[in-house]
């Protein structure tokens, strides 16, 4: 690795393991899921009838039990892996939405 | 039959006798427990309806499973986002009992599954393991994981076999067998480490029926002594399957939790969607399912006796021992409370804190609780 530079996280993620004497767990990515569920049923914006009377009333009812479990990823962040701080400012849905923010990946070195 | 069914049962048949012979034993009533943000074990006097405990789980609550102990001294619940387990006193609010599922290689995730052996000793849960390498993560194969209760904080698991994929509620019958809800209805024996198929779901075979689609989150049913899932199905005209002519149904596989008898049947027309749902403790014939309706159905006949609207969508629904009462409870911070012979809402009991999003609502009767 001596003539090597690494440029993106993940030669660089490989240098550090190197280092840490773990380069056999460095593989190439080919064809993982990323993400926690490919959950695709209908149900946060479209109903299971293709409306929309039988969502859950309010949204807000709904907002935690579908982040907790990482239901809708790509709707609601999820709290199981990914963002697990993403309700720490809000107990209550109802009382405390304005402190739910919309999520982004964080840079990595 | 455990010593405080045998009890709960006995209680009415004797009446002021018990009360006077066993003044302890008399004040057996029913008690609610919930859990919500952020860190709350709820324990709620449904004589009174107030909360008389508010006990601090000493991690996240999610998901907030919560299954009661045999004795219904212990909640046991699911928290460290479905990671960890705790066992909490609700006579004093004290931790007896904790256990870290993950290790700094190996993340570990139950997905609600949790459940108690039939003597108070043992916990069980379905771990669904992923290997955390420097930059790949492994998905391992799920296994069920069995813990002493004895062996108290941090402890380590005891014993796994394997376990089938995509389990998630679980319940314990009365002989030790626990059922769990899959790709099937699952029979596990924890001592032979034996999985084998109770009620079969998918690919199930029946001429002219869809494949069921379930959804099990809530492990309710204790006061029913049942382990019943709702499914939802097609029943088509004929071998074309043309789903515009077909009948949408409502179904549910049961486990009768004491005799471990199983039925599997379809009661409704699919006209509102129901996340959980119960069958009245001294009526089977009876269900409720609740979304952002509550509904009881007539399962022999399959008419609907009478639906109302919600104040707002509730995942959880449970009942009083006695049957008279219904309560649901999970997503916000009520509990709501409705007569279950004519669905009127008798009252609402309001939680300190946040929302409950997916906790278990368990509703149990014991003798009563200390009040200091």
């Amino acid at each position: 690795m001596k003539h090597l530079k690494p440029l993106n996280q993940k030669s660089k993620l490989l240098n550090q393991a190197v280092d840490e004497n773990q380069a056999e767990e460095v593989l190439a990515m080919q064809s993982n899921v990323v993400g926690c569920t490919a959950t695709t049923d209908p149900g946060w914006e479209v109903d299971a009838f293709g409306g929309v009377a039988s969502l859950c009333q309010p949204m807000e009812a709904d907002l935690y039990g579908c982040s907790d479990p990482c239901w809708w990823p790509a709707q609601v962040p999820d709290t199981m892996n990914t963002y697990p701080d993403w309700t720490k400012n809000a107990d209550s849905t109802t009382e405390s939405w304005r402190n739910l923010h919309s999520v982004f990946p964080d840079d990595k070195d | 039959m455990s010593v405080s069914n045998w009890f709960k049962q006995l209680v009415p048949s004797l009446g002021i006798l018990c009360v006077i012979s066993n003044p302890v034993h008399a004040a057996v009533q029913d008690y609610l427990v919930t859990a919500n943000r952020p860190n709350n074990l709820q324990v709620v006097d449904l004589k009174t309806e107030k909360v008389v405990r508010t006990c601090k789980v000493p991690d996240h609550i999610s998901p907030g499973v919560v299954v009661m102990s045999p004795d219904k001294s212990t909640a046991f619940v699911l928290a460290g986002r479905w990671e960890n387990i705790y066992g909490i006193n609700i006579d004093n609010c004290k931790v007896t009992f904790s256990a870290k599922q993950s290790t700094s290689k190996e993340r570990v995730k139950t997905i609600t599954s949790l459940a108690v052996s039939p003597d108070n000793k043992q916990v069980y849960t379905i771990q669904t393991p992923t290997f955390l390498g420097k930059n790949e993560y492994k998905v391992l194969p799920p296994r069920f994981a069995v813990f002493n209760v004895a062996d108290g904080l941090n402890a380590k698991v005891a014993k796994t076999f394997p376990a089938p994929r995509q389990i998630s509620t679980m319940a314990t019958g009365a002989d030790g067998t626990v059922y769990a809800a899959g790709a099937h209805i699952y029979a596990i024996d924890p001592v032979k480490g034996s999985v084998d198929i109770k009620i079969k779901m998918r690919d199930w075979g029946r001429k002219n029926m869809a494949n069921p689609d379930a959804l099990a989150v809530w492990p309710i049913g204790d006061i029913s002594k049942e382990f019943l899932i709702m499914y939802t199905t097609a029943k088509f005209k004929d071998g074309s399957q043309d789903p515009a002519t077909a009948e949408w149904l409502w179904g549910y596989s049961r486990v009768d939790l004491t005799t471990g008898e199983a039925e599997q049947r379809e009661f409704a027309p699919i006209e509102v969607i129901m996340f959980t749902g119960i069958t009245h403790p001294k009526d089977k014939n009876i269900l409720y399912g609740i979304l952002s309706q509550l509904t009881k159905h007539d399962v022999k006949t399959g008419k609907v006796v009478k639906r109302v609207d919600l104040d707002h969508s509730f995942y959880c629904i449970n009942m009083s021992s006695s049957g008279d009462k219904i309560y649901i409870g999970g997503t916000l911070n009520t509990i709501e409370v409705y007569d279950s012979d004519n669905l009127e809402k008798l009252s609402q009991i309001q939680l300190t804190g946040g929302d409950q999003g997916a906790a278990t609502v368990q509703v149990f009767a014991r003798e009563a609780l200390s009040t200091s």
